[in-house]
């Protein structure tokens, strides 16, 4: 903890503000490595901050400028030390995509709707429906309706999406343990 | 710098497009991480771009290129395959509910063009589904969400019940016996539609009923964590409905009977906590009365878990749950019997092991028992909760006699007549006030025969002892007593006014010819401004403990000025990190007399001890009795 506050103390002035720091980059470095495809961000991100950590007190006094294109820098390295190490087991045989039963993945989605009030369950749904243009005469009615811009309807279902995401996740989750 | 929210624009959200299909040169993608750590609105658009483009890829609308990238970049790790099947399924489900709704209307015209049509069972279906539901709204009447809901609920009960408790509104049923690992209610269907009709009440109405039931849906079904989180939002809208306090102490119970992490003493504490408000609110309540019965059952405290299974029985001798509080006080009656003579023998072993420094029969002795910490800590919490609740003098004293033997007999040939006793308690121990407990052969309480101090470590003991020499200074001793502050009651509406407090402030004040500050008097303002002037300082009011910031852990205050625009230094809570921050240099002694102590929580080590390590005393540290105060 002593030198994950130094780290967030680099970026935040107070104690309070160096943890929230710390978490923060922390998950959006997980959520950056998911999404280059790497097999284990957890261990990258954290491998990321331990050398932001270990250089630290060489860089801290003399370094100019944004101090999270540090972070980003060492980010792309680790990253790329990995691909080095992984070229020859991994990249060569990518892993297959698994899904699960269809009819399982539907009855965790309906036990989760389930879960959210009847209208927000409605607007997922309707808003999710899928002919291209009809679904853009669809978003702009549902905006009107609700009194938002097309953006606010947009962000609004994404939020909701997220809570249904977690829970459809955890339920197929569950069943495999 | 902490993560802002700046604009995101349409140029942005093509870019980050671009960035999930690789298609950004270095610099650019760097740039655009380096944005993503720091731009909160620009993190949630990265979201909502990967989740449209996996819409895009399930709806197969995107081009061979950007397929192979997809599968090559965004689905490669199981995380993100999950993610890839929630959108598929989405998908699908909204493509069936688009599929019904564009059958309804043209369902009529095309069932009198085509008797044979394949969609003449869709419709009969349809009919039949409305009748069904008509018919079930005849059924409910024009109730409210809350009260069909509960109807639902008891149908989904059944004539078996998950939970030994008793939940309010909710009718007798035998308790069912758990084989492997069978769960949830009798009729799955009913308790779907229970939760539904429920959950929407929640949502229209956010009020203490519906949060109830809620509560009691859940609570029925083993649910114990998302009933405690609704009853706590009914009790923050309602604080004296009975029948919730009731219902509330019925989840600590059941969270206590099924907790095995060491939580069980507190939740059962809390439990009869909530149990007893609800009978202060209806001393009539059965389900109160009942459930009180299983918490001394649990704890357990057999004399009081019997009288209060005769007392729910004065009350309700012929239903069914009459005939089950029969049973239980039966049963414990003759569980005394048995038991009452091996615990003696078992004290007796272990005593006569240890004067004859037989460690390995000692041992074996307290391991007959079950285990040598669960002895202890039933011993001590039945020892607490009588202290607490003043309802047994009798067992009390007992308990007392009992814990000085267990703990203090031992070593009485190592302490000196005028030695003083430092001891420094591990785990459940810390919960006892060892002052209190009360010598065999004299009768006297410990702390008439010798001076008692207590200690989170030796090393505190140590360094508080070098700081109060250093302090010693020529001259009377200064006090800063506080007792029974007028502490906001709409924000702890759980928590009592404590007379007994009030008396002791004033009478360690009257000690040192000193006025107390109690009451509206005991404000946060005046107690600061005093604290760096006192020799000696004596807190005797209620602290408030925050599991998940004990630097907010607080003594409760008053305030000095309006509640509403209070700041920080005059909210009426004295919090760890304020006190932590106070220069004191002149107190030596501090004591803290916390209402129910006893039952104090620790958090690994940051409870009321961390109250105590933050005090900058460098002084002994005389600490803690009951609240309401043992007059001894």
């Amino acid at each position: 903890m002593h030198s994950l506050t130094h780290v967030g103390e680099w970026l935040g002035p107070t104690p309070e503000e160096a943890a929230k720091q710390y978490e923060v980059i922390r998950n959006r470095l997980i959520a950056i490595l998911l999404k280059k495809g790497c097999y284990d961000p957890e261990y990258l991100a954290d491998e990321t901050i331990n050398r932001v950590t270990l250089k630290l007190p060489e860089i801290k006094e003399t370094y100019v400028g944004n101090p999270l294109w540090y972070f980003i820098s060492v980010a792309r390295h680790v990253r790329l030390e990995s691909l080095k190490q992984k070229e020859v087991y991994y990249d060569s045989v990518p892993e297959p995509v698994i899904q699960p039963e269809p009819d399982f993945a539907r009855e965790c989605l309906r036990q989760c709707l389930n879960l959210l009030p009847a209208e927000e369950r409605d607007l997922v749904l309707d808003y999710h429906m899928n002919n291209k243009r009809a679904k853009i005469d669809l978003h702009r009615r549902m905006a009107e309706e609700l009194g938002l811009s097309t953006n606010a309807l947009r962000l609004r279902i994404h939020r909701i999406r997220v809570g249904l995401e977690r829970c459809v996740i955890a339920c197929l989750n569950g069943a495999a343990t | 710098m902490l993560p802002r929210r700046l604009a995101v624009t349409t140029d942005d959200k093509n870019r980050l497009r671009q960035y999930l299909l690789g298609e950004l040169s270095d610099a650019d993608e760097a740039q655009v991480e380096v944005r993503l750590l720091s731009d909160e609105a620009y993190f949630e658009e990265l979201e909502m771009v990967e989740s449209e483009l996996m819409d895009e890829y399930v709806q197969d609308k995107v081009s061979e290129d950007e397929r192979a990238t997809i599968e090559s970049r965004l689905l490669r790790n199981k995380h993100q395959q999950q993610k890839l099947a929630f959108a598929g399924t989405l998908d699908a489900e909204s493509e069936a509910r688009a599929a019904a709704k564009a059958k309804v209307v043209p369902l009529v015209v095309r069932a009198r063009k085509a008797a044979f049509s394949p969609y003449l069972k869709t419709a009969a279906g349809v009919i039949v589904a409305v009748g069904l539901l008509f018919g079930l709204w005849l059924l409910l009447g024009r109730k409210s969400d809350v009260e069909r809901g509960m109807i639902a609920l008891n149908q989904a009960q059944g004539n078996e019940r998950l939970i030994q408790s008793r939940i309010s509104q909710l009718n007798y049923a035998e308790v069912r016996s758990f084989r492997g690992n069978q769960t949830g209610l009798q009729d799955s269907e009913a308790r779907n539609y229970s939760e539904r009709l429920l959950l929407d009440a929640v949502h229209q109405k956010q009020d203490a009923a519906s949060y109830h039931a809620l509560g009691r849906l859940y609570l029925a079904e083993r649910n114990f964590a998302r009933a405690r989180e609704q009853f706590e939002k009914a009790l923050q809208k309602d604080p004296n409905d009975p029948q919730l306090q009731s219902d509330m102490g019925a989840t600590l119970l059941e969270l206590g009977q099924t907790s095995d992490d060491g939580q069980r003493p507190r939740y059962l504490a809390e439990s009869l906590q909530y149990l007893d408000r609800a009978l202060e609110l209806n001393s009539s309540l059965p389900e109160a009365f009942f459930n009180r019965a299983l918490v001394y059952q649990a704890m357990p405290l057999l004399p009081q878990a019997k009288e209060a299974w005769r007392r729910y029985l004065q009350t309700d001798s012929t239903s069914p749950w009459a005939r089950e509080a029969e049973r239980n006080l039966k049963t414990l009656e003759e569980q005394e019997q048995k038991g009452q003579s091996k615990r003696a023998d078992l004290q007796q072993s272990y005593l006569a092991a240890y004067h004859a420094k037989d460690r390995e029969a000692a041992w074996t002795a307290l391991k007959q028992s079950r285990s040598r910490a669960a002895v202890l800590n039933q011993e001590i919490l039945s020892y607490a909760t009588n202290l607490a609740h003043h309802d047994d003098a009798a067992a009390a004293n007992y308990s007392a006699v009992n814990l000085y033997r267990i703990l203090i007999q031992p070593v009485e040939q190592y302490i000196g007549a005028a030695d003083e006793l430092c001891i420094v308690p591990d785990k459940t121990l810390s919960s006892l006030p060892f002052g209190a407990l009360r010598s065999p052969e004299t009768g006297k309480f410990l702390i008439e025969e010798h001076c008692v101090i207590v200690s989170p470590s030796v090393n505190v003991f140590m360094e508080c002892t070098r700081e109060a020499v250093r302090k010693q200074h020529a001259g009377s001793e200064s006090v800063l007593s506080v007792g029974n502050p007028d502490f906001s009651r709409p924000s702890f509406p759980n928590l009592a006014d404590l007379p007994a407090a009030a008396r002791e402030a004033e009478q360690v004040a009257a000690s040192y010819k000193s006025q107390p500050l109690l009451g509206p008097k005991a404000n946060e303002l005046q107690v600061r401004a005093r604290m760096s002037q006192a020799d000696v300082i004596h807190f005797a009011a209620h602290y408030v403990v925050d599991p998940q910031s004990p630097m907010k852990s607080a003594l409760l205050l008053s305030q000095a000025g309006s509640r509403a625009h209070a700041s920080h230094q005059d909210d009426g809570l004295l919090q760890a990190y304020e006190i932590y921050s106070m220069k004191l240099p002149r107190t030596r002694l501090a004591v803290l007399s916390a209402c129910q102590t006893g039952l104090e929580r620790s958090y690994q080590g940051e409870g009321l001890e961390l109250l105590v390590l933050l005090f900058p005393l460098r002084s002994r540290l005389w600490l803690r009795v009951c609240g309401r105060s043992i007059r001894i």
